[in-house]
């Protein structure tokens, strides 16, 4: 099959260009939202201004004790990629993550999953006093969807 | 199945060598855009899944090096393109629309029967026809290069920011562009596309090129034109926006509407000129699609090139000379994306050396500016 001088056929070519049009345009076609905010369209579709999601979402990020009073932030290298998670609070700084987490997100709910997975994971490599726990708290407003908001709370390593 | 019938073999080469150097390119460029990104997959992972998709990634560098020297196209292509998917699979937050369009292409590499081309035949001063073969690779490029420009107008004239209003414009060159980057064609563009009038007009630019392009492209009587609105509309994307690789697959793509090795342009050289000399003797190994034939003149006279009964001399020569070898858009692609993770260059924003470089080459296509200078310069090379 993959020897580079099989002789093609011409039906085979025709059939195979046109799945591979044919297979992209499905894939594009389900995620077009004419009511998406920029940049305008989202994964596996044409448009110069495709990208993440320019949500208008605010993060509240915490590492709290057993009462609920938060706690000072590990000291993290310079380079700690997590920096970038717990710096970012307003809605740009959230577009800015969102690349690195969650580009093409289609709504503000994949954001939050994308940050649950991540969260999930960095809160078990965190060691703190005994019952404490991190928390975040997602709140959205996105052009043309209704508002999102939603709040985690994940244990933290001893 | 006309469209398949078998054509002269330049093509399916050119965008074979292309492609795979676009691939190798846009992968160096991708490490920098996935470090981050993947260094916050890494987290709370053990170590040995956190170092898989950098190992993908090595393993798919390796690929596009074997496709690159020509070494079973088809076998590395397949390859890669399964590679980029498990990544894909891996850490979906790699994704861009410029790698999807790229593994597009791999998967068209991989799929598209052809003889596979080699460093030999890329660099050869007098290179041997290649044989006759269905172009499929070619079909499937300029199918592709049509798709892209048409959904694209599809979702600018759905969405209600587009539609000639200039919201979609402006948000570009007040939000967008300031954003992305540090180059100093926003700076000079926002003034001009901040007026509604302005901003609307250039919407409907925007979308009436992308509407005609591929149109223009498939006919040959308009292809010149098209080509010529194409370069420039990516060139002033690239500078502005810095699309990257998106930019020079694109313009790599034009190559697939031309069939090739028709000596259409013939090249007058002066043997006693060493500019004259070393453009003969090097400028076959760029041209890929085999476009020229040089010939040494007789008695002393300037570059000369015949395009179609037209003499274009010196610079205007060199400038059409430069349009007919896909190493110009590959030379282009190595200047956006060699250097992926350099944010300054001496102390300059990266984005404003680039367009600084490119302005200054783009003087070379302003017709007149350059033509008595550079004639001046090639009389002194004299022997």
């Amino acid at each position: 099959m993959l020897s580079p001088m099989a002789p093609p056929s011409p039906r085979a070519l025709a059939a195979m260009a046109l799945s591979l049009l044919v297979a992209q345009l499905c894939l594009a076609t389900p995620r077009f939202d004419r009511h998406r905010s920029p940049p305008f369209s989202g994964r596996f579709s044409w448009s110069m201004f495709a990208g993440p999601l320019t949500g208008r979402c605010t993060h509240e990020l915490h590492l709290v004790d057993v009462g609920d009073h938060p706690l000072p932030w590990p000291t993290l290298r310079h380079d700690d990629p997590m920096r970038a998670v717990i710096d970012a609070r307003t809605p740009p700084e959230i577009v800015r993550l969102s690349w690195r987490v969650a580009p093409y997100a289609d709504r503000d709910a994949d954001l939050a999953l994308a940050l649950d997975d991540l969260l999930s994971r960095w809160s078990r490599t965190l060691h703190a006093p005994a019952g404490s726990s991190l928390t975040s708290e997602l709140r959205c407003a996105s052009p043309h969807q209704p508002p999102f908001s939603r709040a985690r709370r994940w244990p933290v390593s001893p | 199945m006309k469209l398949f019938r078998d054509a002269d073999g330049h093509a399916a080469l050119t965008l074979q060598a292309g492609l795979s150097v676009l691939i190798a390119l846009g992968l160096w460029n991708a490490t920098a855009e996935w470090s981050p990104i993947l260094a916050l997959w890494s987290v709370g992972r053990p170590a040995w899944l956190a170092l898989a998709p950098r190992a993908l990634v090595v393993a798919m560098f390796l690929c596009a090096l074997a496709l690159c020297a020509g070494v079973r196209v088809r076998a590395f292509a397949l390859t890669l393109a399964a590679l980029a998917a498990a990544l894909y699979a891996l850490a979906p937050a790699v994704y861009h629309n410029n790698y999807y369009l790229l593994w597009l292409m791999t998967l068209a590499l991989a799929m598209a029967p052809h003889p596979d081309h080699s460093l030999a035949w890329i660099t050869a001063a007098d290179k041997p026809a290649p044989r006759p073969w269905p172009p499929a690779l070619a079909v499937f490029v300029r199918a592709q290069v049509a798709l892209v420009y048409w959904v694209s107008v599809a979702v600018k004239l759905s969405h209600p920011m587009w539609g000639g209003t200039g919201h979609a414009i402006q948000w570009i060159t007040t939000t967008r562009a300031p954003d992305a980057h540090f180059g100093l064609v926003n700076p000079l563009l926002q003034p001009l596309l901040s007026q509604p009038v302005l901003a609307a007009l250039s919407e409907w630019a925007i979308v009436g090129l992308e509407l005609c392009l591929p149109l223009l492209l498939f006919n040959p009587r308009t292809r010149r034109l098209g080509v010529a609105l194409g370069v420039a509309m990516h060139a002033v994307m690239q500078e502005w926006l810095f699309p990257q690789v998106f930019s020079f697959v694109m313009l790599l793509g034009y190559f697939a509407f031309i069939d090739g090795g028709d000596r259409a342009f013939t090249v007058h050289y002066d043997p006693r000129n060493r500019l004259d000399r070393a453009l003969a003797a090097h400028f076959p190994r760029v041209d890929w699609m085999g476009r020229t034939r040089w010939l040494p003149r007789d008695a002393p006279g300037p570059l000369a090139l015949d395009d179609r009964g037209t003499e274009r001399r010196d610079l205007s020569a060199l400038r059409l000379l430069a349009t007919l070898s896909p190493v110009t858009v590959l030379a282009y692609a190595a200047l956006a994306l060699l250097a992926p993770g350099a944010d300054t260059v001496l102390t300059l924003p990266r984005a404003a050396v680039e367009n600084l470089i490119v302005a200054a080459v783009s003087l070379a296509f302003v017709p007149g500016l350059l033509d008595r200078p550079v004639a001046r310069l090639r009389a002194t090379l004299d022997d």
